[in-house]
């Protein structure tokens, strides 16, 4: 199995094959330590990679400017109540590196690598990035860009491979696959299959490649198949939406939750957790309805004018997904009604189109929502490469903070479109390009 | 005089089957569902304000479900409505980009490419014999395939030229414009095929290709034709339904893979093929809508939706077969314990 995944690499990237050798060797060894007992090798065996990294000196490590990291924190947070110190140091490292400008032929690079899907890094060094996620929708075309962008700002990655499976068990199984056999040291990737993906990530571990996933948690996922899981806290951020809709609503007031697929469990853990923190600390606000909406958008306008005709007139709505949230608008606007405040998950160019679009009329409602949550994908990158390039032995789980901040006037932007996930750490050539398809 | 009871006893029995059709159960069944809506929300459901959110989204599964009732009449499925509708949102928000004046060619567009998709189905089921679910299924995923080509990586504008989402979004009284247009096409689409030739020989040639064949029609032709015209219906609820959520995305059209099959099903189609009622159809979409907007009304989330449904579809199925397959329900009948003088004693 390790050497059919050396054997399987790109024939061109000769010292790609020694660093593969290397991490297959180190993966063999630990297997043998696994083997032997240690009940805690298994999720540590990605940690002996770095002991074979390159022969070459790694590059330095960004300097930290505590200012430019901060302002890249209110950035990516979209708040500057959190301070840089507060969080992951291996988020302190990726951002730190985000602060740092690429070049304008990196940038360039980046247009390729995010076009091609397979591209080589013109002085670059043996290691191969690879990234998996279906491509469903705008927010995943970033999150593949803010991954990429990260991944430049490592001298030694020589390779990106992207792989965009249709949303399908299988064809994921078969693209995390696909990334090791072709080399791969590093697998990035937005996990839509909680611990059903385990093996197949357990497969690219074995071979020595590390995987990283983001934002979507896997719990239950067995100990060795992913070396760094970059996710929020459910649960505590479920209490902040608790907090937040009790504050819209003044300490009383009805609510209701929306979610998405029937039953899933990120739905389940922060419904909840916030009905708790409601029941301990906000008494007079009441859950009066839930409604699922399976994320589509029609779905969202369903259970809208379900809500219209159930008679309730609830304050706010709470949902963790932001782009199908104009169509609660849009159901109310139909009915010839203002629409309930909002807290949501993640943020939406369409949605604060129509926020803006009701400021100072009888349909004004307010609207509080968090950053795009593009950025984690470049903590999954820079969990896995500082473990390969300066030998930080890359954590299990890297929790980030995901505070709700009310919308401003000025988050829309009538440049992108209304799928675009509102502000990320893209920058602004680089998502013009994106645009125009270059 | 004794011998000829039995005869007499049959005829009782006719009646009563003639009039439970599947055409009076789905009929009943609306009048369950808007009873019970009227009683949940207290009567909220017949407002005018949650009329005119609630009713565009029938009329879009009213079309849906119409196009699919014509591939069902021939004896097939067809798996490629989500994709038709999904590239129907693609062209409008791709090729317009968000411009009034490119609205009408995109249509055009849009006309063209649902219609190639319902042609190449037919052909390939009707002509080489494969099967429908397969066909309908690869060619859904090839369209989605191009669609998302013809889309590209990413776009500046992702929303429709305000015109449709205009008339997508009126109403009369609130009553959509779409459930209207979608009531009057069902109509239109009984009066075709009750009362034209091309809509008796259409229904000839799905009920039995080999009949229709038989008889002098071309039958491949009228049922591929069928495939065609359904495509035309996909495109019309995709144009409508982009109008109505403004921005479509690429799972728009998600939501109609099973719905308008039980909506038809329910409708008394069967699925072996042969003449369907648009007006059952129409009845079997509205019921599908009352009975989503019932369950989420009611607060059921999690799996009981889906078991409802999936109950609501079992039902409707078993009922659709009891009531076609009369010579099942005698065979009932005639096996309870006493046999024919059971029977007999059962008329009396």
């Amino acid at each position: 199995m390790v050497h059919s995944t050396s054997l399987l690499g790109r024939p061109t990237k000769r010292r790609s094959h020694k660093i593969a050798a290397a991490l297959a060797l180190s993966a063999a060894a630990s297997l043998v330590l696994a083997a032997c007992g240690s009940s805690d090798s298994a999720s540590e065996a990605p940690a002996e990679a770095p002991a074979e990294a390159p022969a070459e000196a790694p590059a330095e490590a960004p300097a930290v400017d505590s200012g430019a990291l901060q302002a890249i924190v209110n950035q990516a947070l979209r708040t500057e109540s959190i301070t840089a110190d507060s969080l992951d140091p291996t988020i302190q490292s990726a951002l730190t590196r985000a602060s740092d400008p690429l070049s304008p032929e990196l940038l360039d690079q980046a247009l390729e690598c995010w076009t091609s899907m397979d591209c080589e890094i013109s002085g670059g060094g043996d290691v191969t990035v690879g990234y998996i996620s279906p491509e469903v929708n705008t927010w995943r075309k970033v999150s593949r860009m803010e991954a990429i962008l990260q991944a430049l700002t490592y001298p030694e990655v020589g390779r990106i491979i992207s792989v965009t499976p249709e949303f399908d068990l299988a064809q994921m199984q078969a693209g995390v696959r696909s990334l090791a056999a072709d080399g791969a040291q590093v697998i990035v990737g937005y996990n839509d299959f909680g611990a059903a993906l385990a093996p197949a990530f357990k497969q690219a571990q074995d071979g020595g490649a590390l995987v990283s996933t983001f934002v979507g948690p896997a719990p239950d996922a067995p100990p060795g198949s992913i070396t760094t899981q970059v996710t929020g806290d459910v649960c505590a951020i479920g209490v902040e939406m608790a907090q937040k809709a009790a504050e819209l609503v003044n300490g009383a007031g009805d609510i209701v939750f929306f979610n998405g697929t029937p039953g899933n469990p990120q739905g389940a853990t922060w419904n909840k957790c916030a009905e708790d923190e409601l029941a301990a600390s906000f008494p007079d606000v009441k859950v009066v309805g839930k409604y699922d909406t399976g994320w589509t958008l029609q779905g969202a306008f369903e259970a809208a004018t379900a809500l219209l005709a159930s008679g309730q007139d609830p304050k706010v709505v709470l949902y963790d997904y932001a782009d199908p949230m104009p169509q609660i608008v849009k159901a109310y606007e139909q009915a010839g009604k203002g629409s309930p405040d909002m807290v949501t998950w993640t943020s939406n160019n369409d949605l604060y189109r129509v926020w803006e679009e009701n400021q100072g009329k009888d349909t004004e409602f307010s609207l509080a929502d968090t950053n795009s949550i593009n950025w984690p994908a470049r903590v999954s990158v820079t969990a896995l490469m500082d473990q390969i390039v300066n030998g930080t032995p890359a954590p299990e789980l890297v929790i980030y903070p995901l505070p709700f901040v009310n919308a401003a006037v000025g988050l829309y932007d009538s440049n992108y479109g209304a799928d675009y996930p509102g502000p990320t750490l893209v920058p602004g050539s680089v998502m013009s390009g994106m645009l125009s398809g270059s | 005089m004794h011998q000829a009871q039995p005869e007499r006893k049959v005829w009782v029995h006719r009646p009563a089957r003639g009039f439970i059709t599947p055409l009076t159960v789905i009929s009943i069944g609306v009048i369950v569902m808007l009873l019970l809506a009227a009683l949940q929300t207290e009567g909220a459901v017949f407002s005018q304000s949650v009329l005119s959110a609630l009713t565009p989204l029938i009329g879009v599964m009213i079309l849906a479900a119409a196009g699919q009732a014509l591939v069902i009449g021939t004896g097939g499925i067809d798996l490629s409505v989500p994709a038709a509708i999904t590239v129907t949102g693609i062209i409008l928000t791709t090729y317009t980009d968000g411009e009034a004046g490119r609205l009408a060619p995109a249509i055009v567009i849009v006309l063209i490419a649902v219609v190639i998709m319902g042609l190449v189905n037919g052909i390939l089921v009707e002509v080489f014999g494969l099967n429908s679910l397969v066909v309908t299924l690869a060619v859904g995923l090839l369209a989605i395939g191009f669609g998302r080509l013809y889309r590209g990586k990413l776009l500046s504008v992702v929303g429709v030229p305000e015109p449709l989402v205009q008339f997508s979004g009126s109403n009369v009284g609130g009553i959509s414009f779409l459930l209207i247009a979608s009531v009057a096409l069902a109509a239109i689409a009984t009066f075709f095929v009750w009362l034209t030739v091309p809509g008796r020989r259409l229904v000839a040639s799905s009920a039995s290709a080999a009949a229709g064949f038989l008889v002098g029609l071309q039958a491949s032709l009228y049922r591929i034709s069928a495939y065609a015209v359904a495509g035309v219906l996909y495109g019309i609820a995709g144009i409508m339904l982009a109008g109505l959520l403004t921005t479509p995305d690429l799972a728009i059209g998600e939501p109609y893979l099973l719905a308008p099959i039980v909506a038809v099903v329910l409708g008394g189609a069967v699925l072996s093929g042969g003449r369907v009622s648009f007006v059952a159809t129409l009845l079997g979409a509205l019921f599908v809508s009352l009975l989503n907007l019932n369950l989420a009304v009611a607060g059921f989330t999690g799996g009981m939706p889906a078991l409802v449904q999936g109950l609501v579809l079992a039902l409707g199925l078993t009922l659709v077969f009891l009531l076609r397959d009369k010579r099942f329900l005698s065979r009932i009948f005639s096996r309870r314990p006493g046999g024919e003088g059971a029977l007999q004693g059962s008329t009396h």
